[in-house]
Parts: structure tokens; C-alpha cells; sequence
């Protein structure tokens, strides 16, 4: 996959939250036989703008990064997960300032055409 | 969910290494690790740790209740503060705020004294006083009935008590055990693993559910319970009310089977180990589960049922934990993959990662492991009686013990902490569809545990 196709994950975007403290306080009854402090959630959180639950490594054609990427990047943290240093992703260096320079969401024209709403997923790779 | 803010989210980094001190499965490694290897330390240098690991006598009158407690105060006192010390430290680092878990778990240790005390008077049994199911039965009044002030939920932390309690467990239990009785569990617990999610998925298909939603409610009755039914939802990108919907349902059926399972098992006179396998193929979340197999066990030691306490807790720990908790980030991967490339396309996606079997995995069983090894290790040496005489009341009996405070710690959590009130709706076909896996689940976990492989748990750590 070229750079360019990159696609930008959620744990960067602002729609989406996945601090444990919110999704306890979000799906009632999750702490009585369970926790969002469990390893089996991995870092999963809710999409605010599509109303979904998901992977901190998925993505769409809405994304719009947190608007304090940029500070992470300059700290030298990664703003992209784990999912990009799988086979086929780039690693995340080259990614931030890219994502970073945008304040604003990025336009969906920049992302690949296979993140579009309706054929939005990516074959997977085992 | 209306006060959802996005601009309070902040920005989410990969765990990576930060899971070691981020996730409640590792602080569970920690503390329960620590607690084994200084109890071990303890033990070599002539020692013990059985003076903290106090815990309430038999008693038959409140003269000798009172006349304990008047001996063994200083001990709770200071038990109750290592307790509090080691937990407060674990979530903090977690992120829960000190002030607020300091209060609730003074609430909860007082209430905890109360009911093991309780479970030791000798006509407990006879009115089924067993302390999982009062525990269970003084949380749900007092959240639900009374209503405790919000702040309180900061020291009711179910999973983390429970999966404490777990790696404490793993010291308890022989390697050997784990080694001899473990590949019959993994099988019995996959037949019904896989049989449980194929027709709560099919029935909720069938009843016109979401893909997303059907899976999301199969893997709650079939693997781990809410654990599951997160975790599952997040790798098939299930949509929002999803996951209320499963957990409802899953907290429904699991507290109902903690009062119904150990009582069925004992009408039908099954030994601790078949009865305690039967929980462990048939409960839906471990603490849940743990409260059903430790009253049962609690029925064997009282003599109602044939077998010990710890053929039931053993049994239902081999099935439930080694059997089926190990396997989500398996169905996660295998669901993702299919939710991906066989249902339909949804705007927001993903690419399913072989890595996430290890994210998902329960980590808190390595510690359990890990623990059983160190105690089957460091006692390989002695004899037969040289273990009852010495290493059981210098170094398993208090380990069990501190594992019996953890316990009953999450049992009273799960009903402090569910407040029926406050669930979401299930709705009628969700709960039908899991109904129907929980029924089959039922009647396939006992055809295994007390027809096919009975002699096999009846005869458990014997």
C-alpha cells in the first residue's frame, strides 16, 4: 500500500472516544460482570459521528483528527496505532505531520477510494 | 449517551508496552504474583503469611463470633490496609481518582467482614446462607433498593477482584492438574462453545437481528460473557446499542443461573466436580460463574452434596478459564474476518489483525498459570505429608484464604454495581435469540459434564 493511501485510524480521530472511564459511564452495566479496564477490549471505542463500536484501527472517509495531534507528534508519539506497523502499512512517522498539518478534517478526496461510506473496507490480511 | 462530548475526548495511544500498567488484567498479575511470591518468601525463611490471612472462625453462638473478633482485630485492621494500600495503588495507576475508592472500599470490606462471618455460622448451610449468594443478594438490595451515592461504584470493581482472585487460585490448584484435566475441559468447553454461539447466531438471524448484533449476543453466551460480547462487538464493528443490548441480556441470565445452577446441581445430586464443570460449561461471565461454583463448593464442604469445595471451584475454573475464557481473541479475529468479507459493507472498517488474538487475550490467565507453576514447583519436594503438615497452613491455606476475601470482594461488587433500572433495553428478539443458545448451552453442558465426562470430574483432585 503507497503512503498516500494510508488511511487515517480512528484512536486519532475526533469522533471517536475510547478512554475506559467514558465507555463505563456509556454502556450501563458494563462494570457489574465486566470491565473497560479489561485486556479483551483491547482499546475498541465508540464512533460518535456513525454510532459504531470499533477498533481504535479502523477508518473512514470522515476523518477528522484531534485537534491536539499535532502536540502529540512534536512529543514524538505516534498518532497512528499498532495497525500500521502490520504487513502493508508504513510506519506512522511519515504519517503525522501529514495528519497534523490539518486542523480542519481532512478532505475526503485525499483518502483511497476503497474508504468511501458504503465500500468502505479493506481485505484482510492474515 | 447524550452528554457525549467530542471535544472531550483526548487523543488514544497504543497500548503497546503501557498495557503492563494501563490494563486490569496485568495489575491482577502483579498483586497476585506479589501476595504468592512473598507468602513463598515468608514460607522458606520459617514464616507465614497466615497472620494477615485471617478471615472469620466457625462459630455456633455470637459469644464466639464476638470473642474472635475481640483476639483478631489488630489482624483485619491490618489486612483491611494492605488490601487498601495494594488496590488503591493498582487503580490509581489505572486512573480511577484515590479519594473516591478509599471511602467505597472501607464500605466494602466492612460489608465483606460482615458476610464471611456470616457464612461461617454453622446453620448457614441449613438456611442457604452461602456467601456468594448473600454477597450478590445484599449488593442487588442496596443498589437497587436503597441506591448508593454514584462516588461509591469507584471501589466496586468487579473483574479486577475476580481476576485477582483468579491468579491466587492458580496457586491453590497443581500444574499437574491444569496439565492432566485441562485438554478434556478445552474440549468440552469448545463443543459447547461453538454449539452455544451457532444457535443464538442462527435463532437471532432467523428473528431478523443484525448480523453484528446476532454474533455480538452469541459470543456473550458462548465464551466469556459481557467480556466477550465487547470485545466481540468491537472486532465486527457493531453498532452502538449493540452492546447494551448483549450486556443487558448476559447480566439477566448470568445472575439468574448464580442462584439457579448450584441448586439444580444439588437436587440432581451431582458431585462437586461434575456439579462445578457444569457451571463452568454453563454460566456466562467468570464472576458469575464464580459465585455459582464456589456455592456449590460451599455446598460440598457443608456435606449437602458428595465432593469437596475444591473439586467444584477447580472444575468449574478448568472449564470456564482454561476451556473457554483463552479462545476470545481467536473468535474476535475469526469474526472479524467474516464480518469484513461476508456481511454487509458499513462507511467505517477495518482490516482484521492476527495480532489482536494477543491484545484480546485475558491476560490475567498467565498469572494464574504462572502462579500454579511457582507453588507446584517450590513444593514438588515434599512428601505427601509433609504438605498437609506444612506447606498447606504455612503457604496454600493462606494464599486460599486472601483468594476467598478477593472473591467475595467482586461477588458483593456484581450487585452493588447492577442497577436494573439503568439497563438498557434488550427488546424481545435479542433476548429470545440468546435464550435459545442459553437453553441449549444448558442442556449440552450437562450431557458433558455428568454423562460423558462425569467420572472424569467427579474424580478431580481427588
Amino acid at each position: 500500500m503507497r503512503s498516500t493511501d494510508r488511511p487515517r485510524q480512528c484512536r486519532s480521530c475526533i469522533h471517536f472516544r475510547n478512554d475506559a472511564e467514558f465507555l463505563e459511564s456509556a454502556f450501563s452495566g458494563l462494570k457489574s460482570l465486566s470491565s473497560a479496564f479489561a485486556s479483551v477490549r483491547a482499546d475498541d471505542g465508540l464512533c460518535l459521528r456513525h454510532d459504531r463500536y470499533l477498533s481504535a484501527c479502523s477508518f473512514c472517509a470522515d476523518f477528522s483528527p484531534k485537534h491536539f495531534a499535532a502536540h502529540a507528534a512534536r512529543a514524538g508519539d505516534s498518532v497512528d496505532g499498532d495497525c500500521d506497523r502490520r504487513p502493508g502499512h508504513s510506519a506512522s512517522a511519515a504519517n503525522a505531520p501529514e495528519m497534523t498539518t490539518a486542523s480542519t478534517p481532512a478532505p475526503c478526496a485525499e483518502l483511497p477510494a476503497a474508504t468511501s461510506p458504503g465500500t468502505g473496507l479493506f481485505a484482510p490480511r492474515i | 449517551m447524550s452528554n457525549i462530548s467530542e471535544a472531550q475526548s483526548p487523543i488514544s495511544q497504543p497500548l503497546r508496552w503501557r498495557e503492563l500498567w494501563r490494563k486490569e488484567d496485568w495489575w491482577a498479575i502483579w498483586l497476585g504474583l506479589g501476595i504468592v511470591l512473598i507468602a513463598y518468601a515468608l514460607f522458606t525463611n520459617g514464616s507465614s503469611i497466615r497472620w494477615l490471612a485471617v478471615t472469620p472462625a466457625k462459630w455456633s453462638d455470637l459469644a464466639q463470633l464476638s470473642a474472635h473478633f475481640s483476639a483478631n482485630y489488630s489482624r483485619y485492621i491490618a489486612q483491611f490496609l494492605v488490601w487498601l494500600a495494594i488496590f488503591t495503588v493498582a487503580l490509581t495507576a489505572l486512573g480511577h481518582k484515590a479519594r473516591e475508592f478509599v471511602p467505597s472500599f472501607v464500605l466494602l470490606y466492612a460489608l465483606s467482614v460482615a458476610i464471611f462471618a456470616l457464612g461461617q455460622w454453622d446453620k448457614a448451610s441449613t438456611y442457604n446462607l452461602e456467601p456468594p449468594l448473600v454477597a450478590l443478594a445484599v449488593g442487588l438490595l442496596l443498589s437497587n433498593l436503597i441506591g448508593l451515592p454514584r462516588a461509591l461504584d469507584a471501589g466496586f470493581r468487579v473483574e479486577f477482584y475476580i481476576k485477582t482472585g483468579i491468579v491466587l487460585l492458580g496457586a491453590t490448584l497443581p500444574f499437574t492438574l491444569i496439565v492432566w484435566a485441562g485438554p478434556a475441559a478445552i474440549l468440552q468447553a469448545s463443543i459447547v462453545s461453538v454449539v452455544t454461539f451457532l444457535v443464538i447466531y442462527w435463532v437471532g438471524v432467523r428473528l431478523g437481528l443484525d448480523r453484528r448484533l446476532a454474533a455480538t449476543l452469541g459470543a456473550g453466551g458462548a465464551v466469556c460473557g459481557v467480556s466477550a460480547a465487547i470485545a466481540i462487538a468491537g472486532a465486527v464493528g457493531a453498532k452502538k446499542q449493540d452492546a447494551p443490548i448483549a450486556i443487558t441480556t448476559v447480566i439477566i441470565w448470568a445472575i439468574a443461573m448464580i442462584f439457579v445452577l448450584p441448586f439444580a446441581a444439588a437436587a440432581l445430586h451431582l458431585p462437586a466436580g461434575v456439579g462445578g464443570a457444569w457451571i463452568g460449561t454453563s454460566e456466562f461471565a467468570d464472576a458469575a460463574g464464580f459465585a455459582a461454583a464456589q456455592t456449590y463448593g460451599h455446598l460440598a464442604d457443608s456435606a449437602v452434596v458428595a465432593g469437596t469445595g475444591d473439586q467444584a471451584v477447580f472444575a468449574y475454573t478448568l472449564i470456564k478459564v482454561v476451556g473457554r475464557d483463552v479462545w476470545i481473541g481467536i473468535w474476535a479475529f475469526v469474526l472479524a474476518i467474516v464480518a469484513t468479507t461476508q456481511w454487509e459493507r458499513s462507511a467505517v472498517g477495518g482490516a482484521p489483525d492476527a495480532a489482536e488474538i494477543w491484545w484480546r487475550f485475558p491476560k490475567f490467565v498467565i498469572g494464574f498459570l504462572i502462579a500454579s507453576l511457582i507453588v507446584t514447583l517450590v513444593t514438588a519436594g515434599y512428601s505427601l505429608a509433609d504438605y498437609n503438615k506444612n506447606v498447606v497452613p504455612g503457604l496454600v491455606g493462606p494464599i486460599k484464604d486472601l483468594r476467598s476475601w478477593a472473591f467475595i470482594f467482586c461477588f458483593l461488587s456484581i450487585g452493588l454495581t447492577t442497577r436494573f433500572r439503568e439497563l438498557a433495553s434488550a427488546g424481545t428478539r435479542p433476548f429470545l435469540a440468546f435464550s435459545a443458545g442459553a437453553v441449549v448451552n444448558i442442556v449440552v453442558g450437562f450431557v458433558l459434564s455428568a454423562i460423558l465426562f462425569a467420572a472424569h470430574w467427579e474424580n478431580l483432585a481427588r
